[in-house]
């Protein structure tokens, strides 16, 4: 198994959610957060989560599945929090279809994910990107508005990289847009 | 269980019993070609050419059967969704090139577009692991043809932007896409 899509995270999710005992919380960020979120998408085999006492509990769990389910559960989004408004998880997504008895899954919104991808904004970025900006559930107001409310907070990175990506992915949702990346530093105040 | 002809057994019987393949081919009533095409992926490996073979190399036909490893299809899957522009794919593509070359699968493509997209994936798995034979398979698979380039994101992303951004191995084979080495490297393990 290299890549993962719904089917994969979904027996991984069923396996841990078969050892528990009591209710546990998973807040899953990246790649697999787009997987649960975009019927087509596919991400590789590390699960991004948001740090907690759980995780430990399902890294133990997962060191006893079988080759062919297990995934790379880690807590490495943490360091990506940054680019996250400090409400994000009253914005989180409860899946109720990968969510199992105990096991309750969560991922960030939508725009709080193309949030956190435009900070980065890699190749791969980009994809998941243009397929979370296809929900109809996407509200690109409330992601620009956090984008802004982020970018204000000069966040890690080069200030005029962030609004180029910004600019790049607001074309996309705006075609024929004459944004740049330098009105949105003046929109900012951070010429 | 797939099965599939071990090419390294029969090479070892060959020397052994003291043929080339050209003698080989001949005594087993084969042509040089249905010799070599006994190793394509898409060969039925239970055949006349096998048993012929292995009448010739004096050994079972089961002897020279193994089992399939997955390393072939998953490799032309990633490449099939890689060349569909999948970023993804193509992130995780240099591993399994290198675990390709160690386990001397043979690696090609079947258009200038996988070639190229081989080549740049053949490149950053040298980069990563400074493996002579990636650099050799890199150098075999690079396009004489410059002009055209292959991008990855270039429907969000700006030309110029990706280009800035791309890796050198991977500008070097005119694939550009926004990544960074540590990326393909955590799928080294």
């Amino acid at each position: 198994m290299i890549l993962v899509d719904q089917t994969k995270l979904k027996s991984f999710i069923r396996y841990i959610d078969a050892k528990l005992d009591h209710p546990v919380s998973l807040y899953i960020a990246g790649g697999s957060a787009v997987v649960i979120l975009c019927p087509d998408a596919q991400s590789t085999k590390d699960i991004d989560t948001f740090s907690s006492n759980e995780l430990l509990l399902i890294k133990k769990i997962n060191k006893s599945i079988p080759p062919d389910i297990s995934l790379d559960i880690n807590n490495g989004i943490n360091t990506f929090e940054a680019y996250l408004p400090d409400d994000w998880k009253n914005h989180s997504i409860h899946s109720s279809i990968f969510s199992g008895k105990y096991l309750q899954i969560y991922t960030l919104c939508p725009e709080d994910l193309v949030l956190m991808k435009t900070f980065r904004f890699n190749s791969k970025d980009a994809q998941d990107i243009e397929k979370l900006l296809a929900l109809d559930s996407f509200n690109k107001n409330k992601y620009k508005k956090r984008f802004m409310e982020m970018f204000r907070a000069a966040p890690p990175g080069q200030p005029i990289v962030h609004a180029g990506s910004f600019a790049m992915i607001w074309k996309k949702i705006h075609p024929g847009s004459s944004i740049t990346a330098q009105k949105i530093l003046k929109l900012a105040d951070l010429e | 269980m797939e099965v599939v002809l071990n090419q390294k057994k029969i090479k070892e019987l060959i020397k052994i019993n003291g043929y080339n393949v050209r003698s080989l081919a001949l005594q087993a009533n084969l042509s040089r070609q249905g010799y070599y095409d006994m190793f394509k992926s898409d060969y039925q490996p239970v055949s006349k050419g096998l048993y012929a073979v292995a009448e010739v190399l004096g050994v079972s036909p089961i002897d020279l059967l193994t089992e399939s490893d997955n390393t072939l299809r998953e490799l032309n899957q990633l490449l099939h969704n890689a060349a569909q522009g999948d970023a993804r794919n193509f992130e995780v593509l240099p591993a399994i090139i290198y675990s390709a070359v160690k386990k001397s699968i043979p690696v090609n493509g079947t258009n200038t577009i996988n070639n190229r997209i081989l080549a740049a994936a053949a490149q950053i798995a040298y980069s990563i692991t400074n493996k002579k034979k990636l650099q050799l398979l890199a150098t075999k698979l690079e396009q004489q043809e410059r002009r055209n380039a292959f991008f990855f994101g270039s429907d969000l992303m700006e030309l110029t932007h990706i280009i800035q951004m791309t890796p050198v191995p991977m500008a070097k084979h005119n694939v550009f896409g926004v990544f960074e080495l540590k990326d393909f490297e955590r799928h080294f393990k």
